[in-house]
């Protein structure tokens, strides 16, 4: 290489490297913002509300919205009775549960009929949303609100309208049906309907990570950590996500996603903009930014809310084959709603959210990993061609890197401020010291991960993938496969 | 400090608090920069900086979760022993000198014990912690801390006071409805109606048509019957405020009893539609009485209802005619399982079909085999409900 054209590319690349730092600062600031937000609004919600006191009155009211539980199951053999029994379980003045069988290859649907007693059920619906066909309804002759559709198979979005169409409550409930919710979850994630009925349109709450978590007969009966350190860090991300990011977002009324696996809706809304998008692998996150644009659009005086405290816990991936496919099919769902709602970016009209958290979403997540990939690969290049300082470039990246490690720790103590499920030392200890390891490969693995969803999305790969769980509580010898 | 998190100001407290801890963790960034002299290169001095700040911070954060961890588990475990041993003096009989001395030693953990014995308990034993409460010591505080400037304090005196039937305890709480924060007030409206005197009560559900829904159905819960929601009842439903007749059957349906005093049959007809789907709704637990239009019986009410020009009405209508068993209308809800303008509609006629039973439920099923279309399959889920399901006619 000639001198002027080494010289130039290494300006070039210098100029890159500051730019990409700059890039990860503002990202860690933003995030530092949000967490800040949300520490305040999570000890107000602590240290101000008596949730549980009221909570117990509203249980018993018959003019609490009553809910449909909606729970989508794809080859969940292992784990449906459990869950469904759980589901039955749930503090609530009136609910129905509605599992979606979705073309299961296993025995999920023989074991519902045997285990609840179901008998074919002529149950009236409208097909408001359009839906693969349903082969059956089925409702238990015992005395518990349990329906189970039966349907052809067309993934989670098809199953969650499907459930929509046969729901007869005014409030739907989106859940995992391989999820566990803790028994005053409902109430909970619902209390912001109770509280301003006309304004929420749709409530998401937490999800933790279950797995190193003993349960039994539906329920978490006690909190630890995982002991695989590839769930630790996820721990730690989801804290930082939930406990940071959503309470900051949903502070400022600009919350894009609520979970698929816990997510609280008026059926009204939903339908008002035609149900779940099949198009899609981020439905969940695809529906709230349709609802976002919908009631902006409309002009709605509307409150698309995170709450802290509902909580459902989920098992996550501990090997590396399933987490990239779930990353993998995340950034592909973020990157599908950027572009179907592209026409928010930037548009005062959308307030907030089109200046501040679209934008964000766009940049940060959406064009993140790419943006950060870029900088490793020209990292190593310029390594190699000798264009660095290397010492410079190593302060920067410390410095950006002790930021992010910082976010870690702070989520960490936020959760002990917030809810500490966590009840030994030794575990915070450990989420802390996780939050200091996944900085040093985890972060670039998923990086590399999501920033190939590019590719596979132009490629245009659609698929979700399997996800093999061991189920809660047990041996991972008593797994079965099940949909993500 | 706790206080501020009280104020309708909070989110603009919260987002200046932010904005403070941005800047104060600029701003010693910006002050460490100048110790690294050493450092030529201005920018690598300041990224040196941010990374010292950023360690130091992240040490302080570190130790404070371990010694806040540490503190607050040693705490724990000393506060469940104290529980235990109030909680063991309490149930011993004739231990009230021991009682109250554990009381001034113990005051937290001493009112906590009581509150779940106030909370549990009833009659007698309920009484005498009543009156073990009354003659401790962190009982005059309480009285104190109801008006305190502290809400989360005033809050707790409140849930407190608000379970002793004493005087000075009630005007404690009455004067907490004078407190800034709302959700002092709160508590305190909740502790008068639960336990208040009757004038409180009267008080309170005077203005209960400005408090927000979900506050009115705890009110309700909480509300004993006493001739003081009789008499609110009373007026509430005889008022010519559509929002306060609304908040009546509110508290109908909240409790789900039937209604002593009487009730105007001309709500029946009420010019708001809400009015009169919360009446139907609550048509079971009513006794109608005289208004202007004359005494009128349920069968009357009914018909009206059925006939309503809204299909909500006429849905809640059909319901209470199965609750009520109106055999009588057997035939108009059989014609509003064929025409309906709601599935609902159908719905709620089909099921009060078949909760009447006799001729109308044969003549159901009779229409069931020979319809088609949306009633049909209606028609159909209702009766295969009745034969198989749990709810035969629900």
């Amino acid at each position: 290489m000639s001198p002027p054209a080494h010289a130039w590319l290494g300006h070039a690349l210098a100029l890159y490297e500051y730019w990409i730092v700059l890039y990860l600062f503002v990202l860690s600031t933003i995030y530092f913002v949000l967490m800040m937000v949300g520490f305040f609004d999570l000890m107000r919600h602590r240290l101000t509300r008596r949730d549980e006191e009221e909570n117990r009155v509203l249980e018993g009211s018959a003019l609490v919205s009553p809910v449909s539980i909606l729970a989508p199951a794809f080859n969940e053999a292992a784990t449906i009775r459990e869950s469904v029994r759980a589901l039955l379980m749930l503090s609530y003045p009136e609910f129905e549960v509605i599992v979606i069988n979705d073309g299961s290859k296993d025995k999920t649907l023989k074991l519902l009929i045997e285990e609840f007693h179901l008998y074919r059920s002529a149950r009236f619906y409208e097909g408001a949303l359009a839906t693969r066909p349903i082969r059956a309804i089925y409702e238990s002759m015992d005395p518990i609100p349990l329906i189970v559709i039966d349907k052809e198979n067309g993934g989670k979005a098809d199953s969650l309208n499907a459930g929509i169409n046969v729901a007869h409550y005014p409030l739907v409930c989106a859940v995992d049906s391989d999820s566990l919710l803790e028994p005053d979850a409902l109430l909970r994630v619902a209390r912001p309907f109770i509280e301003e009925p006309k304004r929420v349109l749709a409530v998401g709450g937490i999800i933790r990570v279950a797995n190193g978590c003993t349960a039994a007969g539906g329920r978490v009966l006690e909190v630890d950590l995982p002991k695989s350190w590839i769930a630790r860090f996820q721990v730690v991300e989801y804290l930082r996500s939930f406990l940071g990011g959503r309470v900051g977002f949903s502070a400022f009324n600009s919350l894009l996603v609520i979970s698929g696996a816990f997510g609280i809706f008026s059926k009204s809304a939903v339908l008002a903009v035609g149900g779940y998008r099949t198009s899609t692998v981020g439905e969940d996150m695809e529906l709230i930014v349709r609802l976002h644009h919908w009631a902006r659009q409309m002009r709605k005086d509307y409150r698309i809310v995170f709450q802290p405290d509902p909580v459902c816990w989920t098992e996550v991936p501990e090997s590396l084959k399933i987490l990239k496919r779930q990353r993998n099919r995340w950034q592909r769902g973020t990157l599908e709603t950027m572009w179907l709602h592209r026409s928010m970016i930037g548009r005062p009209s959308y307030g907030i959210l089109g200046l501040f958290a679209f934008p964000y979403f766009v940049l940060f997540e959406a064009f993140g990993p790419l943006v950060e990939l870029i900088g490793y690969v020209l990292t190593v290049l310029g390594f190699c061609f000798g264009l660095f300082n290397w010492e410079v470039v190593l302060v920067f990246f410390l410095a950006t890197m002790l930021y992010g490690m910082v976010l870690s720790v702070g989520s960490v103590i936020l959760e002990e401020m917030s809810t500490s499920r966590y009840p030994r030392l030794r575990s915070m200890l450990l989420l802390v010291w996780a939050g200091v390891l996944e900085n040093l490969g985890f972060r670039q693995l998923l990086t590399l991960w999501r920033a190939q969803a590019f590719w596979d999305l132009l490629r245009g790969k659609k698929s979700w993938g399997v996800m093999e769980r061991v189920g809660f509580g047990r041996p991972p010898a008593g797994g079965a496969p099940s949909k993500v | 400090m706790i206080q501020y998190l009280y104020s309708p100001h909070y989110r603009r407290i919260a987002q200046a608090l932010v904005c403070v801890t941005v800047a104060l963790y600029a701003g010693s960034v910006l002050a460490v920069a100048p110790r690294l002299d050493w450092i030529d290169d201005d920018m690598v001095r300041y990224a040196s900086a941010f990374i010292a700040v950023q360690v130091a911070v992240q040490i302080v954060l570190v130790v404070g979760l371990v010694v806040s961890k540490h503190v607050r588990s040693i705490g724990e475990e000393r506060r469940a022993k104290r529980l235990r041993q109030v909680e063991e003096l309490i149930s011993r009989p004739a231990a009230e000198p021991e009682v109250l001395e554990a009381a001034g030693r113990w005051p937290e953990e001493f009112l906590t014990v009581a509150d779940s014995a106030l909370q549990a308990l009833a009659g007698s034993s309920r009484q005498r912690v009543s009156e073990l409460l009354e003659a401790s010591a962190p009982y005059r505080q309480l009285l104190g801390d109801a008006v305190d400037s502290s809400p989360r304090r005033a809050i707790r005196a409140i849930s407190m006071l608000g379970r002793v039937t004493s005087e000075e305890a009630r005007r404690a709480v009455r004067k907490a409805l004078d407190h800034p924060a709302e959700a002092v007030r709160r508590a305190a409206r909740k502790a008068i109606v639960a336990g208040g005197d009757e004038e409180a009560r009267r008080g309170v559900l005077t203005h209960v048509s400005a408090l927000p829904f979900w506050e009115r159905i705890i009110l309700f819960h909480v509300a004993p019957p006493s001739p003081t929601l009789d008499d609110f009842l009373a007026e509430a439903l005889t008022s010519d405020r559509d929002e306060r007749v609304l908040v009546a059957l509110e508290l109908v349906l909240t409790r789900q009893r039937l209604v002593a005093v009487p009730v105007p049959a001309g709500l029946a007809e009420s010019r708001n539609p809400e009015v009169r789907i919360k009446f139907f709704r609550a048509l079971p637990f009513l006794r109608l009485g005289l208004d202007a239009t004359g005494e009128r019986g349920h069968e009357e009410v009914l018909k009206a209802g059925l006939e309503d020009a809204d299909w909500r009405v006429r849905a809640l209508a059909a319901r209470a005619c199965g609750v009520l068993r109106a055999e009588g209308f057997a035939g108009r809800l059989l014609e509003m399982c064929g025409k309906f303008e709601d599935p609902a509609e159908a719905g709620h006629a089909a099921r009060a079909l078949a909760a009447l039973g006799g001729t109308g439920w044969r003549r159901l099923q009779s229409v069931a085999a020979a319809g088609e279309g949306a009633g049909q399959r209606i028609l159909t889920e209702v009766i295969e409900r009745r034969m198989l399901g749990p709810e035969g006619g629900r």
